[in-house]
């Protein structure tokens, strides 16, 4: 290695001037001349993004990570909110054109076999009642009309025919009699509305309307039950559900119930006065629950009374026929929700109000001034139920002739083990009158049909000529004029294309 | 003692060289010595018969033939027959003549020596290599001497072509079955008849076309039960009957049916079915008749096959009294006053209705406040609320 000192001078060797050199290579020359007169900077070297961050010395890493920001949310909606927007009924819609010339239903227009097959309109003063007694039901499809209408068809008028000889006007040999009917029929078959017509029928008749809406509200295990002392086999009380109907049937009824006197007399009731009407009777229930079963029966007995106790005849007026209307009979045939002190499920009949409404079906006389039992299954929200189903082929043979003695007669299968209970109400009646009878709601008639989508035509939604081309199809598509289908037919809103008037100028 | 052993042993072979000439006096078998018996006498080869030497044929004549060839013979027309027949004796004629049979002979001698001549025939025999003493035992693991079938023939095909081969001849062999034998099995043909009343029982037996089967020798049994009735069984004891069998009995085809498959052959377990059966109608007859028990059928799921209504059938009298009943509706409809349009309805509300009618409803408007200015008596133009 040669060495770095001058032998010769003995000195170091002087380094290069600075001058001579290149000029460092951090920034490159720029040759040509540039756009801008502010200096070159590169931009800095990008980092090296990780969620591990390397701590210090002798640290364990550690995983960071960000948190999600908060993002303010709508608060939710308030406590039965949603249900109640679930269970809404809308029963007009302004958009709707009016139907012109629409009759009410009315005890004239509810016997007038002319007007079969047109809609009438439910009597507007009746909507806060018959909504009072939950006659209508979500997704009925109400809020696409005016106003709320229904179809008059033949089962519609042979009802009022029957409103009309139990309440008797003239002498008519039916009058007082009760009439028990099972309304079964497919799926939006009407039966539902069938009971809704038949409330209104009962009010225009100055009826006492007595409503179950649904029959599942009572076995489902929602409402209080609590045994009922010294019952054997132990039945159950449903204080709060009785408190409930009394309020229903208050509301609905309080024309003709704040017209009758008390006239029967009631040890249990301690704040019942000799004067005081049945609906200040009925008001002792609604507002202390724990009496409520003891007021509905006196209520019951006293709707029923044809005559009354001695020394209070002095203002006992004759009682008015009754309308009891059940929904969804299915679920009262089977088990229920709830348990008794075994935690065996509780059978629906030894719900004490269960039972009580069951046991107007069986045979005689259940109403004492007359009136009409009508109890509808459900095909929406259905417990399947084999004894009932046999009960119900049984009453449909009976109703055809066929002697329950018979070889046809429908039996319930060996092994099948169905509810003798549930059985038993559908035996053959030993009396001759008033006998369980099954009406069984089918399909309107052509002329029916016709007569309801031409309601949907007035009221501005079916934008179609409805000629008779044009019902049929539908009828035939609705299953034999299943006026579920139909309702669903006649609601599809269909722009139909309109002839627009071209100018003729614009055409040459 | 080891040493007395030795000095006979050795004694003993100094005997036997001596050779068979002395007899000792005292040996150690008892059986008496024999030699071995001399080689058969091979007998020459037989020589080649001459012409001359073969006796005459017999006659010909139709049975003389084989069972083969007779059958053949019965199948053949009559012409045919004679043909065969004239060839035959010809052809005996010739081999009973001396003559000619020599001449016969001389000719195919001549052409085997022809054909010797001709074919190069020679047998090589190739030596395979041999691995010697020590390892004649042993497995040839390194391949050492070569294979027989190392060498690879092109002309030859292969064995899957061979199994190919197989199968086409088997199918052949069907093709000629069905061709010339199954026609003739229409004549065995009898026309069906149904069983007679007697027959009740259907037995049901499995081949496995030859093969070998762990359920060939099951046997199935069927009977409708109301076969039974009257003769066997009354209602009553038939309804017993049904019971006893259980889940043996399909109510929709009321047919009871059994099996086994217990024993070794097909004509036992058909004993044993029979058995069976006939001990169920007696149980039946004496036993407990159940009474207090319903008849129990969760065992069959009933199938139920939809068929298209015979009354849906669109015929020529359903199809007019369809396009009556149309017609007639059709007069219905004239009749009425007028048939409502969806559309009409919605344009005639549009042009009366205010509040889908802008000139209606500013019409309404001025009309509202020419009202407004006389009975309020104050100016339209109010500013607007605060």
């Amino acid at each position: 290695m040669a060495s770095a000192w001058c032998w010769s001078c003995l000195s170091r060797l002087r380094p290069t001037p600075r001058a001579i050199l290149p000029p460092p290579a951090v920034t490159p020359r720029i040759t040509s001349a540039p756009f801008h007169s502010t200096a070159v900077q590169y931009a800095n070297p990008t980092k090296k993004k990780s969620s591990l961050v390397a701590t210090k010395y002798r640290q364990g890493q550690v995983l960071k990570r960000k948190k999600k920001a908060k993002t303010e949310r709508a608060r939710p909606p308030a406590v039965g909110e949603r249900k109640a927007l679930r269970k809404r009924i809308v029963l007009s819609n302004p958009n709707a054109l009016e139907v012109e010339g629409m009759k009410d239903l009315s005890p004239e227009t509810m016997v007038d076999s002319r007007l079969r097959g047109s809609v009438v309109g439910l009597p507007v003063p009746m909507l806060e009642r018959l909504r009072a007694v939950q006659a209508f039901k979500p997704k009925q499809g109400w809020s696409i009309f005016r106003r709320p209408g229904t179809v008059l068809r033949r089962d519609t008028i042979e009802m009022g025919r029957l409103f009309e000889k139990i309440s008797g006007d003239g002498d008519a040999p039916e009058k007082g009699k009760v009439i028990k009917k099972i309304i079964t029929g497919m799926k939006g078959s009407g039966k539902t509305v069938h009971l809704l017509q038949a409330m209104t029928m009962g009010f225009l008749k100055n009826w006492v309307v007595i409503t179950v809406p649904d029959a599942r509200d009572l076995v489902s295990g929602d409402t209080a039950y609590s045994p009922v002392e010294g019952s054997k086999p132990t039945q159950y009380v449903q204080p709060n559900a009785v408190s409930a109907l009394l309020t229903r049937t208050v509301e609905a009824n309080r024309q003709v119930l704040s017209t009758l006197k008390v006239s029967q007399k009631h040890p249990g009731l301690s704040g019942l006065k000799p004067t005081s009407t049945l609906e200040d009777l009925a008001k002792l229930g609604f507002q202390d629950a724990a009496i409520a079963w003891t007021v509905f029966q006196a209520l019951w007995t006293e709707l029923n009374a044809t005559a009354a106790a001695p020394g209070m005849e002095n203002n006992f007026e004759a009682r008015p026929p009754m309308l009891v209307a059940v929904d969804g009979l299915a679920h009262w045939m089977t088990e229920t929700a709830y348990r008794d002190a075994d935690f065996k499920p509780v059978h629906a009949h030894d719900l004490i109000f269960v039972q009580h409404f069951l046991s107007l079906l069986k045979s005689g006389q259940s109403l004492k001034n007359g009136g009409m039992l009508l109890y509808a299954t459900s095909t929406s929200n259905n417990p399947s139920n084999y004894s009932l189903e046999v009960g119900l082929n049984q009453l449909a043979a009976r109703q055809a002739g066929i002697a329950p003695t018979s070889e046809e007669y429908p039996q319930p299968e060996a092994y099948s083990n169905p509810n003798a209970r549930v059985l038993d109400l559908f035996k053959p009646a030993t009396g001759k009158e008033s006998a369980l009878e099954l009406q069984t709601l089918g399909g309107l008639a052509r002329d029916e049909t016709r007569g309801f989508l031409e309601y949907f035509a007035h009221s501005g939604l079916l934008r179609e000529s409805v000629n008779e081309e044009w019902v049929g199809e539908k009828w035939t598509l609705s299953g034999g004029g299943i006026i579920g289908e139909l309702e669903k037919l006649g609601r599809h809103v269909r722009t139909a294309a309109q002839p627009v008037a071209q100018p003729v100028a614009a055409a040459n | 003692m080891a040493c007395a052993a030795r000095s006979l042993t050795r004694s003993a072979r100094v005997l036997a060289r001596r050779g068979p000439g002395f007899l000792p006096t005292r040996s150690f078998s008892v059986s008496p010595f024999r030699f071995v018996s001399e080689d058969p006498v091979i007998p020459p080869p037989p020589k080649d018969l001459k012409a001359e030497d073969f006796p005459p044929a017999p006659e010909y004549s139709p049975d003389l033939l084989n069972k083969e060839e007779r059958s053949m013979y019965d199948m053949m027309a009559p012409d045919q027959r004679a043909e065969f027949d004239a060839e035959n004796r010809r052809m005996v004629a010739e081999f009973n003549d001396v003559g000619k049979r020599a001449a016969m002979f001389a000719e195919l001698d001549k052409k085997v020596n022809q054909i010797d001549k001709e074919e190069d025939l020679r047998f090589e025999d190739i030596r395979t290599k041999q691995r010697g003493f020590w390892a004649e035992d042993d497995p040839d693991e390194l391949a050492q001497v070569e294979d027989g079938d190392e060498e690879i023939n092109d002309d030859e095909i292969t064995a899957m072509a061979h199994s190919e081969m197989e199968l086409h001849r088997e199918v052949r062999e069907y093709a000629r079955i069905a061709a010339w034998d199954m026609p003739m099995l229409s004549k065995l043909a009898k026309p069906f008849t149904l069983p007679p009343e007697t027959h009740i029982l259907r037995f049901r037996y499995t081949t496995y076309m030859g093969e070998k089967h762990p359920a060939e020798p099951k046997v199935v049994v069927e009977l409708a039960s109301r076969d039974l009735t009257p003769k066997y069984l009354t209602e009553a004891q038939r309804q017993t009957f049904l019971k006893l069998v259980g889940t043996r009995y399909n109510p929709q085809t009321d047919i009871v049916k059994m099996s086994t498959e217990q024993f070794g052959s097909r004509a036992q377990n058909k004993r044993y079915l029979a058995d069976v059966v006939n001990s169920l109608i007696n149980e039946a007859k004496t036993g407990d008749p159940y009474t207090d028990i319903p008849l129990d059928l969760r065992h069959h799921k009933p199938k139920t096959r939809i068929q298209f209504p015979e009354s849906w059938n669109m015929t020529e009298e359903r199809r007019q009294q369809l396009a009556a009943r149309r017609a007639e509706r059709l007069n219905a409809e004239k009749a009425r006053p007028a048939i409502v349009d969806g559309n009409k309805v919605v344009s005639h509300a549009v042009q009366a209705l205010p509040e889908f009618n802008p000139a209606l409803k500013a019409q309404a408007a001025e009309e509202r406040e020419r009202v407004a200015v006389k009975v309020g008596a104050r100016s339209s133009k109010k500013p607007a609320r605060r």
